[in-house]
């Protein structure tokens, strides 16, 4: 490559060159491409096994989940990932060279300030301790922020063998990038935050769902197939051979700049209909889809899952929509994952070269978002027992559903045009010219429910909640300025 | 009457809101939809859908559509009771559907009714007509989906399969058919029929748009020779001495008039029609 050519690289050619090097350079080997950015060709295997082999669509890309995402967490500000997988397939090694290529963090900095899960990691080691010196000296109480909270890519190993409890303090550190010590309160440097976690065994503790809650995206990292080991071996061995420097320099003309990549993400601009933003409201669908249930109350406001505490999807009597995309899960998505997903779909239209972020996006990596949050029901796992360990095939076939509810409720007309005729009176006061009053606003925002509600779908009454919420609020402020 | 200032704070108000559909909408149209919110004019139906029906048939109301052009209420899917007969028992006249059907007040459809219906089923799929039940319930769009599905696919008890009230017999119309039709059932379960000449319609088994002519026989080739479920249908054209059938698989929706009236399936039934709906009452568009 040309200096010139070098020098013209635009931080999307740069952040693919680097990502292809990781492969080419034997330091991340793995061809278990499981996302595609079309669709890809799937062709069953004979023998009745049920296995499908997927075939990439001519000029398109595929991308293997761990790298992927390990390279959009780096790129983004506090991004945070779970790591999942069997020991010793390159879960923690992933992280690292992901986070040192896409942050410019020195890979010895990276590694001598992560922290090894055990059940006695105490608070000093993640977040910060007094300086002993002053303190012997002159009792003075200066805090000193641990390496791990200064590096900008923070990795804690076999996360699951730390007990709950001091994962609280993890908790705030994913959520925030704020921790306490002293009284103290401290802002972790910038980065990526990485935990990966074994499969459970004796000495492993149960990730609580709020902590899982707090990773914007999860990881299976599955054991390279054979064929990728030559790769591998090519590499070197260090364990014979000594250090990885040459492997994980960076060259010069790849050096990124986070500012404005962070800057080109943010400003991906969104396919658009009709003035509306497609990727975002289909986040808000799946969002809205979820959010849902009969079991939790028969107030309308309050039939989210979240208020169902005592009887939930799998406990509660059949309500009225058994068969509602909703009864699948046991939880509802949180307002974090909800932003989540719109962030992650833009980094993936970005990092893949499209000008636009779609749809297609985001339901390419939902179900890397979702699988560690959202819960199956006895129903979801009754129709495919596999879900018990496949959670990515359980949100996979959730997101076929809730596409499914999308494209018929975009499909029809007649309820859709009541509930946007009602929103555009609600918001100019006019139809058309002509002047609406405020009882003659009532009248359509009611007949309008009336409408919706006669559609006996459950996101119809979504829609319909919708218009009575706006009216209600307009009708507030209204009051407010009489 | 509000003072325009109270106008005028509203509108305000409103303005500096961001209201915006869930979903995408397309905003074309949408001041006449608002303007027949603020008439009241789905109210106005549904009051006037509540008005009782005089169907002299004893059956549950909310079972049946209300099939406007024919002023028939027509079952929404096929009575069990009457699946399993024959379309004609020479040997036993009672035996024939067509006797059940009398015992209980009912009449079988002709392919004009059923394709009538069939095509008010597949407008209010699409949004455009509303369908209203015999107690004058707006059907709500999961029931039109069923049916839907029912009509095109095998969604409910397999697809639908229904004869239809139609023997193509010698006579001087199209190809030297008659189409005979059955007008009163007697006590004996013997027939009163009447015959009109066939009239011109496709005379290939092909698939066909939903165009018909005055009996209900496709008139148009569809330029789509597979199945579009919603937008054509196979057509298998009039035999001498066979009856229609229409009928939805898992591959496709066809309309037969090759059917032989003395075979029963356990599965083959009729949509069965009451008279008495009033045409003012439902379906508009």
């Amino acid at each position: 490559m040309s200096d010139q050519i070098k020098d013209q690289l635009t931080e999307q050619q740069k952040v693919r060159a680097l990502y292809s090097l990781i492969g080419d350079r034997g330091l991340y080997v793995n061809t278990n491409f499981d996302v595609f950015p079309k669709a890809p060709e799937e062709l069953s295997l004979a023998g009745g096994t049920g296995y499908k082999i997927p075939i990439i669509q001519e000029n398109s890309n595929a991308y293997a989940s761990p790298l992927l995402f390990s390279t959009l967490t780096s790129l983004l500000n506090h991004g945070t990932m779970l790591v999942t997988g069997a020991p010793g397939i390159g879960k923690t090694t992933g992280a690292e060279f992901a986070g040192h290529f896409f942050t410019g963090t020195p890979l010895e900095e990276i590694l001598a300030s992560e922290i090894q899960g055990h059940p006695q990691l105490t608070e000093e080691k993640m977040v910060a301790s007094y300086d002993i010196g002053k303190l012997v000296n002159s009792g003075e109480k200066v805090v000193v922020p641990s390496r791990f909270l200064q590096c900008p890519v923070k990795i804690l190993d076999e996360g699951n063998r730390t007990p709950p409890d001091v994962l609280s303090i993890m908790m705030r550190l994913a959520d925030s990038g704020k921790a306490v010590y002293g009284g103290k309160l401290l802002e972790a440097k910038k980065g990526p935050l990485f935990v990966t976690a074994n499969y459970a065994d004796e000495g492993t503790f149960q990730f609580t769902p709020p902590f899982l809650d707090r990773f914007d995206v999860a990881v299976m990292v599955t054991s390279p197939p054979s064929w990728d080991l030559r790769k591998i071996r090519q590499r070197g061995d260090e364990k014979l051979n000594g250090g990885l420097e040459e492997a994980v320099k960076i060259p010069e003309h790849l050096r990124l700049d986070f500012d404005k990549i962070r800057k080109e993400i943010k400003n991906m601009p969104q396919q658009m209909e009709y003035d509306v933003p497609q990727m975002s409201t289909f986040a808000d669908f799946v969002y809205s889809s979820l959010r849902f249930t009969e079991a939790a109350s028969g107030n309308i406001a309050r039939a989210t899952k979240g208020n169902a505490w005592q009887i939930n999807q799998d406990n509660a009597q059949p309500g009225h929509f058994n068969d509602a995309t909703f009864t699948y899960t046991l939880n509802e998505l949180s307002v974090r994952t909800a932003q989540a997903m719109p962030r992650y779909a833009r980094a993936f239209a970005w990092i893949n070269g499209d000008s636009t972020v779609t749809p297609t996006h985001l339901k390419t990596i939902l179900p890397y978002l979702l699988w560690h949050k959202v819960q199956p029901t006895q129903k979801a796992m009754t129709e495919d027992p596999l879900y018990a360990n496949d959670r990515i095939a359980f949100i996979q076939g959730l997101a076929t559903k809730l596409e499914t509810d999308y494209t018929e409720l975009t499909g029809n007309k007649p309820l859709l045009n009541n509930y946007a005729a009602a929103l555009q009176v609600i918001r100019t006061g006019k139809i058309g010219d002509k002047e609406v009053k405020p009882a003659q606003v009532r009248t359509i925002v009611k007949n309008a429910i009336d409408t919706i509600g006669s559609e006996d779908k459950a996101n119809a009454i979504n829609l319909a909640h919708h218009v009575a919420s706006e009216y209600n609020s307009s009708m507030a402020n209204y009051h407010e300025k009489q | 009457m509000l003072p325009l200032n109270t106008i005028a704070v509203w509108q305000t108000t409103m303005k500096n809101n961001d209201y915006r559909p869930l979903v995408p909408v397309n905003p074309e149209g949408l001041d006449a939809i608002a303007e027949s919110l603020l008439n009241g004019e789905d109210r106005k139906e549904e009051q006037l859908d509540t008005k009782p029906l005089k169907v002299a048939a004893a059956i549950n109301k909310a079972d049946y559509i209300v099939l406007p052009q024919h002023s028939l209420l027509i079952a929404k899917y096929e009575p069990d009771e009457f699946k399993g007969f024959k379309w004609e028992n020479k040997d036993n006249p009672k035996e024939g559907v067509h006797y059940k059907l009398r015992q209980k007040g009912l009449q079988m459809p002709t392919v004009l009714q059923l394709r009538t219906h069939f095509n008010n089923v597949v407008e209010s799929y699409k949004g455009t007509r509303k369908l209203v039940d015999g107690n004058g319930r707006q059907l709500p769009r999961n029931e039109i989906e069923d049916l839907y599905k029912h009509y095109t696919s095998i969604h409910i008890n397999g697809g639908a399969w229904t004869w239809l009230n139609a023997r193509f017999v010698q006579g001087s119309g199209f190809n030297n058919l008659n189409l005979e039709s059955v007008r009163r059932v007697n006590t004996d379960g013997t027939f009163n029929v009447i015959a009109t000449p066939l009239e011109a319609c496709i005379w290939e088994a092909c698939y066909v748009t939903f165009d018909m002519n005055a009996q209900g026989l496709p008139t148009r080739k569809s330029s789509n020779q597979n199945y579009s479920a919603g937008e054509n249908l196979k057509f298998y054209y009039p035999r001498q001495d066979r009856v229609a059938r229409f009928n939805a698989s898992s591959g496709r929706t066809n309309l037969d008039c090759d059917g032989d009236p003395t075979e029963p399936y356990s599965s083959l039934g009729v949509f069965a029609c009451a008279k008495g709906a009033d045409a003012k009452i439902g379906g508009s568009n």
